[in-house]
């Protein structure tokens, strides 16, 4: 396994997770598949491998793509909030995209349609800052919609690092880091 | 009465309801009477300046009020109004840290949403 999920919302790579918890230069504690999870968001192994395979391959550019999964009620399966898959979408900017990215309307519509098919639901949206952190930028924040989990993959040189989780807070305020842990095979 | 379909991400300020009944004359007026049975939403649909938030994206019977009258676009019973977001953001930063449209303006052609979309909403 290449990724391991730390509590304040982030992923480093080479971080061995199975088995439970490792320390992180995110002064957090990792956990694995299994374990109870009141918050934060469930994310399987092959949708991180995905994001990050797709941040880099899109690099210079910004990649990004859509969560699937459940949450709740909203697409099955129990309650929490897993992720199952990351599906990518081209990146509908027309210029700048290598700083910025657009799913456009009728891409969700089509994306959403699909989880449903699927029996799941899109559950949040993932995205990339190349040569950049894995933080929300301001145009994030003005942007964003609430509910969704968004996932930022940081790049560096073309090498994917830092995964980390936000939602955005109901008052539009802020994002909140939101706690990503690795969904196992039950996903 | 009007139908107006509300996106997963909203349903939230609405009771978790996906589709909310109204009585309405526009599609503006929709949005209003919506707005006025959960005024939470509000912040999410619209900006500090009153106008639609970037990115928000209004269909009437899965036609995009910005190819008819925008939010005065009339609206009889039984039509629906949907609520589609569209999702954007990136490292750049806002339109104060440089972001330029890269088109001038809408296109206004069906075949290229992308740039219609954009042109509207990063200018």
């Amino acid at each position: 396994m290449k990724s391991a999920v730390g509590v304040g919302g982030g992923v480093e790579d080479g971080r061995a997770a199975v088995g439970g918890r490792v320390g992180g230069s995110m002064g957090g504690g990792f956990t694995a598949a299994g374990a109870s999870h009141a918050v934060g968001v469930g994310v399987a192994v092959a949708a991180l491998e995905a994001i990050r395979a797709h941040a880099e391959a899109a690099y210079p550019e910004e990649c990004c793509g859509a969560l699937v999964g459940w949450s709740g009620g909203v697409g099955g399966r129990g309650r929490g909030r897993v992720v199952v898959r990351a599906i990518p979408t081209g990146n509908g900017a027309v210029r700048g995209r290598g700083r910025r990215y657009l799913i456009p309307g009728e891409v969700v519509r089509a994306v959403e349609a699909e989880a449903r098919a699927g029996g799941l639901a899109v559950v949040g949206f993932y995205h990339s800052h190349p040569d950049g952190g894995a933080e929300p930028s301001r145009s994030d924040l003005e942007l964003a919609w609430p509910w969704y989990s968004y996932l930022i993959a940081g790049v560096s040189g073309g090498r994917a690092g830092a995964i980390r989780g936000w939602r955005l807070r109901d008052d539009r305020a802020t994002f909140e880091p939101e706690t990503l842990w690795l969904a196992g095979e039950e996903a | 009465m009007v139908r107006v379909r509300l996106p997963t991400p909203l349903r939230a300020f609405a009771d978790d309801r996906a589709e909310v009944v109204v009585e309405a004359g526009t599609v503006g007026g929709a949005l209003a009477g919506v707005i006025g049975l959960y005024p939470h939403l509000r912040r999410h649909l619209y900006g500090e300046d009153g106008a639609l938030r970037s990115f928000v994206n209004v269909y009437l019977n899965d036609e995009d009020v910005r190819y008819l009258a925008g939010e005065g676009t009339e609206v009889r019973d039984g039509d629906v109004v949907t609520i589609v977001p569209s999702i954007a953001g990136g490292s750049g930063g806002g339109r104060e840290h440089g972001i330029d449209s890269g088109v001038s303006g809408r296109t206004g052609t069906r075949d290229e949403p992308y740039r219609r979309e954009e042109g509207a909403r990063w200018s």
